[in-house]
């Protein structure tokens, strides 16, 4: 029972990188709409940075995993 | 999925310097090799191109040269027959004014000549007549002295 | 559920294939295999593809090749500089490796990126060459030097960057493979038919070029600040 409200409070990280992703993307239609020419560029940083955003996510969610597989 | 074993990433390890040596070997070599020899082969047609466009842009030149030269030798051959026209004309008027003018004089001097022949004559036939009358009057016999003096 | 719980475990556990009965047994796992695989098809396929190139007249099919290679050289190149020019081969390796190991569920073999034995290796390939390529480029003592920088109170933070940076490209790989994975298997356990081919557009194939692009990115990032700094 602790076990899995461990791993489900590791796996709130995802709250942060929602945050996070979802404050980019805002940005990055921002930019989009003040210069629509720049779209290609925006793009790809857009994603580097969601996939680094996202890392943080999936830390969390290794470590539910790991609580889960190792003390289990 | 989670016990980390020592042989099995350095197989992984090895594994992927070999990728690592086949990949270039079969992949990025022959692939670049080829973008490179094109480039390569791109530039040397380049070259060529532009060597062409200069050796074409000079004869262009000289022909152009050649042409003004013409042009300029054309306009002077016209210039000296024109000239030397000129020159024909003038001396024809000339000769033409001269002859003309010896023509006038001769033409004055023929009718002074005739003029004078008329006047001589006329003055001979004037006598004559002066001598006639005054053989006449003379055979009359009647002399009138006024009359003669006059 | 319970059965449930015994398959995914199942399929998350990395089988050992066969033991090399030296030095006390070296187990060989699934992963290890599914790389040779994947080392026969991208050799295969590199073989197939630059058999008859041509300087002249091209073919589309060659043109399309040399685009795609010259693409992504032109990708790590505008990233490392003149400099780092001889680590873009292995770049572009480690590229291919990861996005077809990613890619290669598809197929009914086990991502070897879901073993973090793979990703581990993986890692620590990288940070050898990020460090390397700054002995390399600036000798030892310059290499030393560059963890002085901005300031000498910075140093511990710089080589604790050396155990981090590593750690979370391994991390990154093999937890959104796994999470990636693990989500997938939920939604074929939900429904079956139809809806997993939309999922796994995204999760196989996006999902894992992003990731691969992303390794490749960072490692290439650390290393032109490596080479770069002076």
């Amino acid at each position: 029972m602790l076990l899995a409200i461990g791993a489900g409070i590791a796996a709130l990280s995802g709250i942060g990188a929602g945050i996070g992703i979802g404050i980019a993307t805002s940005k990055a239609c921002d930019a989009i709409a003040r210069q629509p020419e720049a779209t290609g560029k925006i793009r790809s940083t857009l994603l580097i940075g969601a996939a680094l955003a996202e890392a943080t996510a999936v830390y969390g969610f290794v470590i539910a995993l790991l609580i889960i597989i190792l003390l289990g | 999925m989670l016990n980390i074993d020592f042989w099995n990433i350095a197989f992984l390890i090895i594994n992927i310097i070999i990728l690592y040596l086949l990949m270039k070997k079969f992949l990025v070599k022959p692939v670049m090799g080829v973008i490179a020899k094109r480039q390569e082969l791109i530039d040397s047609k380049m070259n060529e191109a532009l060597m062409t466009q200069e050796e074409a842009d000079s004869k262009k030149a000289e022909y152009e040269e050649k042409l003004v030269n013409a042009h300029s030798e054309a306009k002077e051959i016209i210039e000296t027959a024109r000239t030397q026209a000129q020159a024909e004309k003038k001396e024809i008027l000339d000769g033409a004014r001269l002859e003309s003018e010896q023509i006038k004089e001769k033409a004055k001097q023929e009718i002074q000549i005739e003029r004078e022949k008329a006047q001589h004559e006329v003055e001979a036939e004037v006598t004559q007549l002066a001598m006639i009358a005054a053989r006449k009057i003379l055979k009359a016999g009647g002399v009138n002295d006024t009359d003669s003096n006059k | 559920m319970d059965e449930f719980v015994e398959e995914l475990m199942a399929q998350l556990n990395c089988e050992t294939v066969f033991t090399i009965p030296i030095f006390g047994g070296i187990k060989i796992y699934e992963s290890i295999v599914v790389t040779w695989i994947i080392m026969a098809i991208l050799v295969l396929i590199s073989i197939l593809v630059t058999r008859n190139l041509k300087v002249e007249n091209p073919g589309k099919g060659q043109l399309l090749l040399e685009s795609c290679v010259e693409g992504i050289y032109n990708f790590f190149l505008d990233i490392l500089g003149n400099k780092g020019k001889r680590y873009i081969p292995y770049l572009i390796t480690v590229a291919l490796y990861i996005g077809l190991s990613n890619m290669i569920g598809i197929f009914g073999f086990k991502p070897p990126t879901k073993d973090i034995n793979v990703t581990i290796a993986l890692a620590l390939m990288s940070i050898v060459l990020i460090e390397a390529s700054g002995i390399k480029q600036r000798g030892v003592k310059g290499w030393l030097k560059s963890y002085k920088e901005p300031t000498a109170l910075i140093t511990p933070i710089n080589i604790m960057e050396v155990f981090i940076r590593p750690l979370s490209l391994c991390m990154r790989l093999f937890g959104n493979i796994l999470g990636a994975f693990v989500i997938m298997e939920l939604i074929k356990l939900l429904i079956p038919v139809g809806l997993p081919v939309v999922f796994s557009l995204y999760f196989d194939f996006f999902d894992g070029l992003i990731q691969a692009y992303v390794f490749v990115f960072l490692t290439s990032l650390f290393m032109s600040e490596k080479i770069e700094e002076e």
